[in-house]
């Protein structure tokens, strides 16, 4: 479940912030998101808290939870996991 | 004899009203921050006295009626048209435009629909659009072209009313403050939108005693980001400079800073310290008008310099309404109360998205 | 008109991409500009090159053309002229959608300038000089004197002057676009200085003419003048914008 999560949501990072030189393959789960080597920078960050709206019906009240929650693809799938309403 | 570019008359409409009242009321404190929410968004927001001025043509004619342009030969005055949105209400409202021939995103459409509303034909029409700093570009612009002799007048026409379409935007970038810009404060938490226009004819000609003077503009980009400044404040201290030179002054000319203060966390710091690159601590007193009028945007730049001129006309510097607890590391004299402005000279200070930062002086003539 | 030396060029447009190599005309399957390639005009990677509207890519890709081969001056000092005959009109459209959709994009606001296509360009290639950004048909005129006063008035020494063309094909017949829109996008960058080195000098002789004319859609003038850039030939150009009579002349220096 997890893991197709995950690929998902690799996915969705692509399209949403047009990385068109980037294939889900590129993308390693477990590397930071933000300032690692897809140049996603605070602008980005912003979109990926309308897509995890958008998407998952999940919203992230502050910044410092912001930053757990995309500190890597893994860490944004655990916390649509964990906090997807119904 | 030096025959420098002079501005003739001017008036604006924002939260606190026309110039001579908003420039009152600013001195004595008042601020025109209006709670949420706005527009769905839970914000406050500073709005016009009366909102049909949101509307170009409203605007137009109140801005235009304002300005005695009977001595001005069209043909030889450059209509410069400031925005960094303008009226965006065709986006907005398509089916309501379809009625309004002139509506339209376009802002070179917008500044002919200026001119018609003028009822003259100009010998050229320009739109200006460097987001937050469209206004003070605008005003070097005008300097450069009468200076060279290609015009007699300049009409700048500045126009960056609130909407839906702004203030969700600036909603969705995280920038906005709840309750109100507090610019320079320690709790400050972001910016506040605020209704503006503003009209100004500059011409050039022998300066009398009294004359508020365009001594000098400069600008520069930060080429950092898209919407963060550069943290070091190096872009806006160029542009300061640039305009420093271009005026033939030196910093400790300067009686007073008009900043551009929005209130958001990073703005300000950076603005502290490019004043400091300037400056050192040799600074003259500084106010930001955002915390009493909001961001007025674009054209807003346009309105600031306007109200900055009139501050320079009664020798005094408004206090920063919001400002209470310094919140940046450098000692600049921001304060709540307001002050003699003791040299005849004011730079003022303007900063856009995309980096842009624009800095105009301005010198009374003695 | 302070006289103007082109140094470098580049250009995107139905006819491809130009360059002082040449023009290399767009790949089988290519729609045109609109379909621009990161690997076509930039050899690093780029992230960024994907995310940006339409005019800014566009002036990213002509400028980019312009400025990669490198010996150039030194850009940080450089200054940017920006003619944007649209504006930010088609990003305005699609930030309004993202609005009736419920999810207003930060992204795409922070793009609903006309501005906003200066943005990369001075990022990626570190341009911090003074700006200019004009909006509307005959705002490349302008800018070309914008270019030339900002030398003469000393605030630098070298500008890049981009003149832009954008709208996306969805909204070409947009009824509040309220004139005629080109049927083709099209982006240029020439980097200008005052200073002379055995380069082509151009200047423009304009004056304002018949205001009432109907504004023209298709404009060839920047084409022809990178072409006789190319070929290091003398010329003039007949200005085809709607509010002016005029021509831009190229003579070499003697």
């Amino acid at each position: 479940m997890m893991e197709e999560l995950i690929e998902t949501l690799k996915q969705q990072i692509i399209t949403t912030l047009k990385l068109s030189d980037i294939k889900p393959a590129d993308i390693d789960p477990d590397t930071p998101l933000i300032g690692g080597n897809l140049g996603i920078d605070s602008i980005d960050t912003l979109e990926l808290l309308v897509l995890l709206e958008k998407e998952y019906r999940v919203t992230v009240p502050d910044v410092n939870i912001g930053r757990k929650a995309f500190a890597s693809v893994r860490a944004m799938a655990q916390y649509i996991t964990d906090n997807r309403r119904p | 004899m030096e025959m420098p570019v002079i501005l003739e008359q001017s008036e604006i409409i924002c939260g606190l009203g026309a110039l001579a009242e908003t420039v009152t009321d600013l001195i004595d404190g008042a601020s025109a921050i209006a709670p949420g929410p706005w527009f769905d968004v839970p914000v406050a927001v500073v709005p016009f006295p009366d909102a049909r001025f949101r509307e170009l043509d409203a605007c137009a004619h109140r801005l235009l009626s304002a300005v005695d342009l009977s001595d001005v030969r069209p043909e030889r005055t450059a209509l410069i048209y400031c925005a960094a949105k303008g009226d965006i209400s065709a986006v907005e409202q398509p089916a309501k435009a379809c009625s309004t021939p002139a509506a339209s995103p376009d802002l070179w459409a917008q500044a002919k629909a200026v001119e018609k509303t003028a009822g003259k034909q100009f010998g050229r029409t320009i739109a200006v659009s460097t987001a937050c700093a469209s206004g003070a570009l605008g005003v070097e612009i005008a300097h450069e072209l009468l200076t060279d002799g290609e015009i007699d007048h300049a009409l700048l026409f500045g126009f960056d009313p609130l909407s839906r379409f702004v203030v969700s935007g600036f909603f969705a970038l995280g920038a906005l403050s709840r309750a109100g810009a507090r610019p320079f404060d320690a709790a400050r938490d972001g910016l506040t939108p605020g209704d503006g226009a503003a009209i100004a004819l500059l011409s050039r000609r022998t300066a009398y005693a009294g004359d508020i003077v365009i001594a000098g503009a400069g600008s520069s980009n930060d080429a950092n980001h898209r919407t963060g400044p550069s943290r070091d404040g190096s872009g806006l201290h160029a542009a300061a400079r640039a305009a420093l030179r271009n005026a033939r002054m030196t910093p400790k000319e300067v009686g007073a800073v008009k900043c551009h203060g929005t209130g958001t966390l990073y703005n300000d710091a950076m603005e502290a310290k490019a004043l400091t690159l300037l400056l050192d601590d040799r600074y003259p007193p500084c106010a930001s008008f955002k915390g009493a009028l909001g961001h007025t945007s674009g054209g807003g730049a346009l309105l600031e310099i306007i109200i900055g001129a009139e501050c320079l006309r009664r020798h005094t510097l408004p206090p920063t309404a919001g400002f209470e607890a310094a919140g940046i590391d450098e000692p600049l004299p921001i304060c709540a109360h307001s002050r003699p402005i003791k040299q005849p000279a004011m730079l003022c200070l303007s900063a856009g998205f995309g980096g842009v930062n624009a800095a105009v002086v301005l010198r009374e003539f003695a | 008109m302070t006289p103007l030396y082109i140094q470098a060029f580049g250009g995107v447009d139905d006819r491809g991409l130009h360059s002082v190599a040449g023009t290399r005309p767009w790949d089988a399957g290519q729609a045109g500009p609109d379909e621009v390639r990161r690997d076509q005009v930039l050899d690093k990677q780029y992230p960024a090159f994907g995310k940006l509207s339409l005019p800014d890519r566009l002036a990213f890709a002509a400028s980019s053309i312009a400025l990669t081969p490198g010996g150039t001056a030194p850009l940080a000092a450089c200054g940017m002229c920006l003619a944007s005959e649209y504006g930010s009109f088609s990003t305005d459209l699609r930030y309004q959608e993202s609005i009736a959709a419920g999810f207003p994009s930060p992204a795409i606001f922070s793009s609903t300038l006309p501005s906003s296509a200066i943005s990369d360009v001075a990022i990626y290639f570190g341009i911090k000089g003074p700006n200019r950004v004009l909006c509307g048909p005959d705002a490349i005129v302008d800018i070309f004197a914008c270019a030339s006063r900002l030398i003469a008035h000393e605030k630098c020494t070298s500008v890049l002057v981009i003149a832009l063309s954008a709208m996306e094909a969805q909204d070409r017949q947009s009824a509040i676009a309220r004139r005629p829109v080109a049927m083709s996008n099209s982006a240029w960058a020439f980097l200008l200085s005052g200073i002379g080195n055995d380069t082509l000098r151009i200047s423009i002789a304009a004056e304002p003419g018949d205001a009432s004319a109907a504004a023209k859609a298709d404009d060839v003038s920047l084409y022809s003048l990178a072409r006789l850039f190319m070929q290091g030939a003398e010329g003039e150009i007949p200005l085809t914008i709607p509010q002016y009579r005029g021509k831009i002349i190229l003579t070499k220096e003697t």
